[in-house]
Formats: structure tokens, C-alpha cells, sequence
């Protein structure tokens, strides 16, 4: 194919991608970002193949940025210094994945529990894994019946409980909430338990509601998955997942002919989308994306009144 | 979500408002709880 038409091809793309971008409204995903400083990066090989905190002899990588953008969403979420895990995935999906493998590892008997407000690709996410579960009734306003939930366990306490929560779930934003389950585990005496919480939607979010919500390590969690493409805003879809570091040394397999270790779900992994939340956390920083939380909540209120002013019965979930 | 402007929620709004119109008088009013905004776009 000639340039001429290659050029013209990718125009065309180009503007219909333009328009698109323009008119969408309604999907969790922000559109004010910038990233043309980092087009230099495009021209390079980059893979972060294996573990971030093991250097490969690949070398091309950019797993010392990758770190840092861990080490941000770590301090957020409150995880012990030393003992906490990461790395920079595809999006929610696969780190809710690499949450529920670790969960498997832990317990290969285990039983998840998860609400029927789950996003799509926890079930597919099962199925793969072959773990068995149960999906639990939602409350009206999408969050976990707890009452079901109870009920549920009090029939398979002899099992392990891997529990499956939402923060934010995709139609709602319903929270499920990491201390009532906490009592709900010592009320059955379930000794044996694993919490994975998906905070694609609200992970960067709710660290800055006034009121926070209970969802992080200092809460009692084993592992989360925050998506990065969404709140923060990415070309590529792209996201974080956190765990304790205990659950990711049962599956690290060395890897000899790139001298890493094999601890995350694909063998090589894209090195430009850290780049991305690198960059964009820091040109963002804690007080630009608290005052991007507020200025987001401000807006959701604004579009509720005007919904309900012209009739409907619209509703959100009050945040703090 | 940040980008999204308070002119494109207005805008909307009237989309929604002739759309909604267009909907009730042909069919039942849509639950609430299946009006998301998501679908509409």
C-alpha cells in the first residue's frame, strides 16, 4: 500500500475516533487527558516481561516507573510498606483475575461469593479459573445482601470463603462493605477467608470522599484491582493490581532464559502504559486528583437535577 | 468523569427530554431503574 493511501486511511480513522471521543457521555471514562510528551516512547521496544521488582536481562523495560506508580496506589490504599505486591495490568479484569488465582492458590477448596451486581467478566473469570461460587442477592441499590450472604456461608462454613466485593459497581457505584463482612467471617468463625475487592471503578476515587469508605489494606483486605484508564484516563486501557506479597510467592516460577520471575498473569507486559499513570499521577499529584474527585461528584449532582427536572426518577449514590 | 462539561450534560438533557417524550407516548414510561445514561448513548 502506498503512503498516500496509508495516510489518508489513518486520517479517516483518526476523525471518526475524533468525533466519537467528542460525543460520548455516560461511560466511566475520562477524556481530558494529554500525553503527546510521551510519542518518543512509541519508536522503542518496551516490555516489562515478568515481575516488576525483578530486573530481566531483556532490560528494556520500564519497571522502575512501573514501581512507582505501585508504590503510589499502595500508600492511597494504606498497605503495609513491606509486605505489599503490584503491578501494572491490562485493566480491572485481569486484576481481578490475578486477585481470584491468588485466592485459588491460597485455597484450592475455597468457595467465592460474589453479588449479583458483579461486573460481566467475574463469571467468565471463574469459569476460567474453575472455582467454585455463588452469586449473592444485591440490595435495591446494588450493593451486598448481607442477610443472603449469611445465610449462604451459614451452609458452607466448612469451607474456605473467598470473598469477591465490589467498589463501584458498573451500573450503581454500590460499595460493598469490607467491615460488615469482616463481622459477618467472625460471626460464622470462618477461619479461613480471602478478601478481593474490585475497585476498577471507585479505587482512585474513594481514598478521596470525605467519608472513606472501608475497602483497603488497613481494612482487611488480600488484594485489589483499580482500573487506570477510566478515572485517570488513558488511550490504552490499562490498570493496577495490589496483593499481599505472601500470596504472590506461592506462584512465582522463575523464568531463566529473561532471568525474572513469572508472577503476573501474561509473560511479556506492556512498559508504555506505565509511562502513562506515571505521568499522569504526576502532573496530577494527591491535591489535582482530589480536587478532580470533587469537581467529578459536583458534576454527577449537576446532571442528577437536571435529569430529574425534566421528570424522570433518576438517583445516585450519595458521596461524601 | 473529568473531560465531560456541564454544556454536554445540558445538551443531553434535551436529547434525553425529546427522546423521553418520543418513548412515553408510544410505550410505558421506562423504569427508573433502567434509564441509565450508559444505554442512551
Amino acid at each position: 500500500m502506498n503512503n498516500e493511501i496509508i495516510t489518508q486511511r489513518l486520517e479517516q480513522e483518526l476523525d471518526r475516533l475524533k468525533e466519537k471521543n467528542n460525543i460520548y457521555l455516560g461511560y466511566p471514562l475520562a477524556k481530558d487527558f494529554r500525553y503527546s510528551d510521551l510519542a518518543p516512547f512509541l519508536n522503542l521496544q518496551i516490555n516489562n516481561v515478568g515481575d516488576p521488582y525483578i530486573p530481566s536481562s531483556l532490560a528494556i523495560d520500564t519497571k522502575e516507573i512501573e514501581k512507582e506508580v505501585i508504590t503510589f496506589f499502595s500508600n492511597l490504599l494504606r498497605a503495609p510498606k513491606d509486605s505489599t505486591w503490584g503491578y501494572v495490568t491490562n485493566g480491572g479484569s485481569e486484576g481481578n483475575l490475578y486477585g481470584l488465582y491468588l485466592a485459588r492458590e491460597s485455597f484450592p477448596q475455597g468457595m467465592v461469593y460474589y453479588s449479583e451486581s458483579t461486573h460481566y467478566s467475574v463469571k467468565k473469570n471463574l469459569h476460567l479459573l474453575n472455582i467454585p461460587n455463588i452469586v449473592i442477592r444485591s440490595q435495591e441499590n446494588g450493593e451486598m445482601d448481607y442477610e443472603d450472604l449469611e445465610n449462604t456461608l451459614f451452609s458452607h462454613r466448612h469451607q474456605p470463603a473467598i470473598f469477591f466485593l465490589n467498589i463501584g459497581t458498573t451500573m450503581k457505584e454500590a460499595i460493598d462493605d469490607v467491615l460488615k463482612i469482616h463481622w459477618i467471617i467472625k460471626k460464622m468463625a470462618i477461619k479461613d477467608y480471602y478478601i478481593h475487592c474490585d475497585a476498577a471503578l471507585l479505587g482512585i476515587i474513594a481514598p478521596f470522599h470525605n467519608v472513606r469508605p472501608a475497602f483497603d489494606f488497613k481494612d482487611g483486605i488480600d488484594s485489589i484491582s483499580i482500573s487506570g484508564h477510566k478515572f485517570i484516563g488513558a488511550p490504552i486501557p490499562c490498570g493496577i493490581v495490589l496483593c499481599k506479597k505472601d500470596h504472590k510467592e506461592r506462584i512465582g516460577r522463575a523464568i531463566s532464559y529473561v532471568d525474572t520471575k513469572d508472577t503476573t498473569i501474561t509473560g511479556s507486559r506492556n512498559g508504555f502504559t506505565p509511562l502513562l499513570l506515571w505521568y499522569a499521577l504526576k502532573k496530577m499529584g494527591i491535591t489535582g486528583l482530589r480536587k478532580r474527585v470533587q469537581e467529578s461528584i459536583e458534576l454527577a449532582d449537576y446532571a442528577l437535577g437536571k435529569i430529574q427536572g425534566i421528570g424522570v426518577k433518576a438517583w445516585k449514590i450519595q458521596m461524601q | 468523569m473529568p473531560g465531560i462539561t456541564k454544556e454536554a450534560i445540558d445538551k443531553f438533557i434535551l436529547d434525553l427530554n425529546d427522546s423521553f417524550i418520543n418513548v412515553t407516548t408510544e410505550k410505558s414510561i421506562p423504569n427508573e431503574n433502567e434509564l441509565f445514561l450508559a444505554e442512551y448513548f
